[in-house]
């Protein structure tokens, strides 16, 4: 689609503007979008807004976890910073709030998808809940999405059961 | 010095045979596991370790009889020894460098191993020859079947194995293929295989791993993320891109070929005369040298010399293998003159 406004290249912003009963669409390039300050100034300036709102209690949150300390191997955050490596497995439950988002980072994805030990612990549950992921993935994939809320619904279920144990 | 076994059997996997084996020299695939309710490597403390040592090893040595007999405690190993096993792709340079209770079990054909106490408890590996990552897995799916069924593994049901470095997190697979790239060297189009590689999220390195530069233009493939996508997924990933590298570097050597047809031919000539000839080899100038060769075969420009010999010689002229051959320690000089005698002697039988 063309820009309405130049109309010489594509457009990429498009927007649907309602006063009263009236509704027209509006499709630009990002130039002339931005121009038209429907885009990016704007934003940036409510992110900057934004992030001046939460970077307080982020930094004090993380001032506190930062000097958790976990109660099996005694490694702190910061050590593991340094280092790069958890001195045992707890740690990843210790440091929970701190590692989705560096395994968001690395793995560009937080929840395993795969094989699941012969011995589990955490028993069953824990191999279901794997299996559940594995088939959410396929599905989501697939584009079958009402059978992908469901299985997703399925891991909730599981994992608040988790929680409230 | 021990290992002498080493002397005179290289693994399987440089045979040189399998799939597209004249540019994949190997497959390799790797699971990190650690034990549970043990701390990881870091934190345990030396009861803790050999406590490890003692089940895993035991266990490997007295019920699964393919590793009854190359089991070594890298205490018990000097310098050398401990870096024939690095060069054999057996451990690793961070194993070989550190201290007590690791270990190492092989199987007598080397295609299967486990280093115990490494990073984590358990590092298990597969290496065949040639692009054959299917059967990889299978091999390397079962022993991790087997050893789960027996020893309790770290598992978190939403970040699967845990790993003592959380870039391993998930199924603790890596999954690295090794080719020979002279032509895309060559044609410098190397460093687009690079970007290109980068940018779906795979890891190219050179052949000892991390670190180092790539000799004999060996290039390793391998994923760079663990969690989130299953075995499968990650095996095949590699799988499906690894034609198209073979493809480019075939074209390459077409290219090369059809262009600078007596250059390189010149230069494919030279590298085997000097191999045949010289009296001083470093171990730089013998791969370079050897990837020539390597490459000469597999365009029909040199005679044909076994596959396996040439790949034995990237393996054996390394300074701890020709240490190990010559039965002392060399100084690097004398190193120089025993690789070229060597390499000599290979080529002629």
């Amino acid at each position: 689609m063309q820009c309405q406004k130049c109309k010489k290249k594509q457009a990429t912003v498009h927007m649907t503007e309602i006063s009263g009963d009236e509704k027209e669409e509006i499709h630009l390039c990002e130039e002339c979008a931005q121009e038209h300050g429907l885009m990016l100034k704007g934003q940036v300036s409510l992110a900057d807004f934004l992030a001046g709102l939460i970077k307080a209690p982020v930094t004090q949150e993380m001032a506190r976890l930062a000097k958790l300390q976990c109660p099996s191997c005694g490694i702190s955050y910061i050590e593991f910073q340094s280092k790069g490596r958890f001195g045992c497995e707890k740690d990843y439950e210790v440091f929970s709030k701190l590692i989705a988002p560096l395994l968001e980072k690395v793995h560009g994805a937080v929840e395993h998808i795969g094989k699941v030990p012969a011995r589990t612990p955490g028993g069953e549950t824990a191999a279901r809940l794997a299996t559940l992921r594995r088939l959410l993935k396929t599905a989501v994939d697939d584009e079958k999405y009402e059978e992908a809320a469901q299985l997703r619904d399925e891991i909730r279920k599981i994992e608040g059961g988790q929680d409230a144990s | 010095m021990l290992l002498d076994d080493f002397r005179t059997t290289t693994g399987e996997w440089l045979k040189g045979d399998g799939p597209d084996s004249d540019i994949v020299v190997s497959s390799r695939i790797r699971l990190a596991r650690n034990l549970a309710g043990r701390r990881f490597q870091v934190r345990a403390t030396p009861e803790e370790l050999a406590e490890i040592e003692h089940e895993v090893g035991g266990y490997l040595r007295e019920r699964e009889g393919r590793f009854g007999r190359l089991y070594y405690r890298l205490s018990d190993l000097g310098e050398v020894d401990r870096f024939v096993l690095v060069e054999r792709h057996l451990i690793s340079r961070e194993h070989a460098a550190g201290d007590s209770f690791r270990a190492v079990a092989a199987s007598d054909d080397e295609r299967l191993s486990v280093m115990i106490n490494e990073e984590d408890h358990l590092r298990m590996q597969v290496l065949r020859s040639g692009l054959r990552l299917a059967d990889a897995w299978r091999e390397i799916d079962e022993l991790d079947t087997k050893l789960s069924g027996t020893f309790e593994f770290a598992f978190h049901p939403k970040w699967g194995f845990l790993t003592a470095c959380p870039t391993n997190v998930g199924t603790g697979i890596r999954v690295s293929v090794m080719l020979h790239l002279p032509a895309l060297v060559l044609t410098r189009e190397i460093e687009k295989v690079f970007r290109a590689m980068g940018k779906i999220n795979l890891a190219v390195r050179g052949l000892y791993g991390e670190g180092t530069q790539a000799y004999g233009d060996l290039y390793q493939i391998s994923n760079q993320t663990s969690l989130g996508k299953s075995e499968d997924k990650i095996i095949n990933n590699i799988e499906s891109i690894v034609p198209g590298v073979i493809a480019y570097e075939r074209k390459a050597r077409a290219h090369v070929l059809e262009s600078n047809r007596t250059q390189i031919e010149d230069r494919l000539w030279r590298a085997l005369g000097m191999l045949k000839e010289a009296r001083l080899l470093t171990s730089e100038e013998t791969m370079h040298l050897l990837s020539a060769v390597r490459l000469g075969m597999s365009v029909s420009v040199l005679p044909v010399i076994p596959t396996q010999t040439i790949n034995e010689l990237f393996l054996l002229t390394q300074p701890a293998h020709l240490q190990k051959l010559v039965g002392r320690e060399l100084s690097p000089y004398e190193r120089d003159v025993e690789r070229a005698a060597l390499v000599r002697k290979r080529l002629r039988d």
